[in-house]
């Protein structure tokens, strides 16, 4: 579904991304971990057009997209959540979903209706008339990744979901990830919280110093020590809830 | 009680033409971070599409609708070849753009009219005066007020109805986010150079009508009062824009009201040392948010 092949990507002099490869199937769900400023958000800003990818290709579906404009990426079916929620604060919770209808190419089919959004986020359609910027902190995520899903995406990346949000928010938004998941959405998350997003994933690409170390299972990244060690150190629970 | 009636009319139609100018400039400002001088040169475009039109004989009822469509044709004829190449550009590249644009536009005008003013006709509607017990009233007056409220009505519609207007809102508040939704940032900002260029266009009418004539030259004091008014209302604010063009026009005339007949000439050294100090309390203007700094 979505491929990189050998994506570089830089900031000036600065090379911020490094020959990373890596491919998405449908219906995975990726968590991309790594160290703070390991290039992951880069990575998926490079994906989307927000950034130049300096070397290298990317490809969703059977189309090269390396180079395109945010607008048309978005219509192909790729759509981020960016760290921070970013929802429209002074917009209402209806003119936040209903605006990527607008950014829907024509001949697309419609794959996310209004009423399959607030089905899976029935907290937001008793909000609907509100300010978005009148929500919780979790509403306003469930509203952002809702108003992605209305895109018509088809590969949906998360950037830090659970940044800033009390710990029992972060739960819940995990458990919505799970659903998502569930529902068959492509995910790629980025996350500090790399304990919770390896639980929800069934497969981790780790990037350290804008390189791929690993690319693999996620139970893979708990079993090697190593990696575990180098890259997350105490920040990672195994599953048994044994802290490394 | 009389000469208080004639100077609220007085202060209301001046303060609609403010109001909308600076509505138009605010409207792309919020979009496009761009303040764009050759704003002034729409109501030029709309005054000479007018003049086009009786020259070639046209009926006057098309006058005033081909004017405001040649005044919104021109707004986004303007972001297509001038500030679209640009777009990427610093914002002081895209301001010394509009100056460049402007001056492109008066010296064409020059070229191929005269730098003298040229007499339009007007609709016989926006001639005509009518009384109200011993008031006298000109239509005009009545219809800059009428005809803005609608407008400002309308505006409100389009952003709050329609999926357009609702990403306008969106682009004024994160663009870049907005393109995200896979909604074309084009788009966005051709449709907020259309509405300030219709908002212009309807100005423009207005300013043509009371002057009964055009040069190439006409629109720049508009576009420096419309600056003002955006500026004291909060620029980027719509609503500031609008309250600062009232507010400026009933500023202009209550000074002209209370000015002796010696200085009246300088009334608008007295506006702007005003609004001067205004803006020396509020720095952010009068509805704008002051500027968070986080350290």
């Amino acid at each position: 579904m979505l491929a990189l092949e050998k994506v570089s990507v830089s900031y000036g002099p600065i090379r911020a991304v490094r020959d990373v490869t890596f491919s998405i199937e449908e219906g995975d769900v990726v968590a991309l971990l790594g160290p703070n400023g390991a290039g992951k958000t880069t990575l998926l800003s490079a994906v989307m057009g927000l950034v130049p990818v300096a070397a290298g290709s990317v490809t969703f579906g059977n189309e090269v997209i390396t180079g395109g404009r945010v607008e048309d990426i978005v219509r192909h079916g790729i759509t981020m959540v960016p760290e921070g929620r970013q929802i429209f604060a002074t917009l209402t919770v209806e003119e936040n979903l209903r605006l990527p209808i607008l950014g829907r190419s024509r001949e697309s089919e419609q794959s996310w209706g209004m009423d399959d959004v607030l089905g899976l986020f029935p907290v937001l359609r008793d909000r609907l008339r509100a300010r978005a910027g009148s929500l919780s902190g979790g509403q306003q995520q469930q509203l952002a990744v809702a108003r992605a899903l209305m895109s018509n995406a088809r590969l949906l990346m998360l950037d830090e979901p659970s940044l800033g949000l009390a710990p029992k928010l972060v739960e819940s938004i995990f458990e919505l990830i799970r659903e998502l998941a569930g529902s068959g959405v492509t995910l790629l998350i980025v996350e500090q919280n790399a304990t919770e997003a390896l639980a929800v994933a069934d497969r981790a690409v780790v990037l350290a110093n804008g390189e791929l170390k690993y690319d693999g299972s996620s139970k893979g990244l708990l079993d090697s020590e190593d990696l575990v060690n180098s890259y997350f150190g105490a920040a990672l629970d195994r599953p048994d809830g044994t802290p490394q | 009680m009389t000469e208080i009636v004639q100077q609220i009319l007085n202060a209301l139609s001046l303060g609609s033409l403010y109001a909308l100018l600076a509505l138009g400039l605010a409207t792309v400002f919020s979009v496009l971070g761009l303040v764009n001088f050759a704003h002034g040169e729409l109501i030029t475009i709309t005054g000479f599409t007018m003049l086009l039109m009786s020259r070639l004989g046209i009926p006057e009822a098309f006058f005033i609708p081909l004017g405001i469509a040649g005044a919104t044709v021109g707004a986004v004829a303007m972001e297509r070849v001038a500030f679209r190449p640009f777009r990427n550009a610093p914002p002081t590249t895209l301001l010394v753009t509009s100056f460049g644009l402007s001056i492109v536009i008066q010296q064409v005008l020059l070229l191929l009219t005269e730098p003298k003013p040229l007499p339009v006709q007007t609709p016989a509607v926006l001639r005509t005066r009518f009384s109200i017990g011993p008031i006298d009233v000109q239509m005009l007056q009545v219809l800059m007020t009428g005809v803005t409220a609608l407008a400002l009505i309308a505006l409100v519609m389009f952003l709050r109805r329609s999926l357009s207007g609702v990403a306008m809102r969106a682009a004024a508040e994160k663009f870049d986010i907005l393109r995200l939704m896979g909604v074309r940032a084009d788009r966005v900002i051709t449709w907020a150079f259309a509405v300030s260029g219709f908002l212009a266009g309807i100005a423009g009418v207005f300013i043509v009508a009371r002057r009964g004539a055009v040069d190439p030259f006409m629109g720049f004091v508009f576009v420096l009062k419309a600056f003002v008014a955006a500026v004291l209302g909060g620029f980027g604010s719509l609503i500031g824009a609008v309250l600062g063009g009232f507010a400026l026009g009933i500023l202009e005339v209550s000074l002209e009201v209370a000015l002796p007949s010696s200085v009246a000439g300088f009334r608008d050294a007295f506006v702007f040392a005003l609004v001067g100090l205004v803006l020396i309390v509020r720095p952010q203007g009068i509805f704008g948010e002051r500027e968070r700094v986080e350290i």
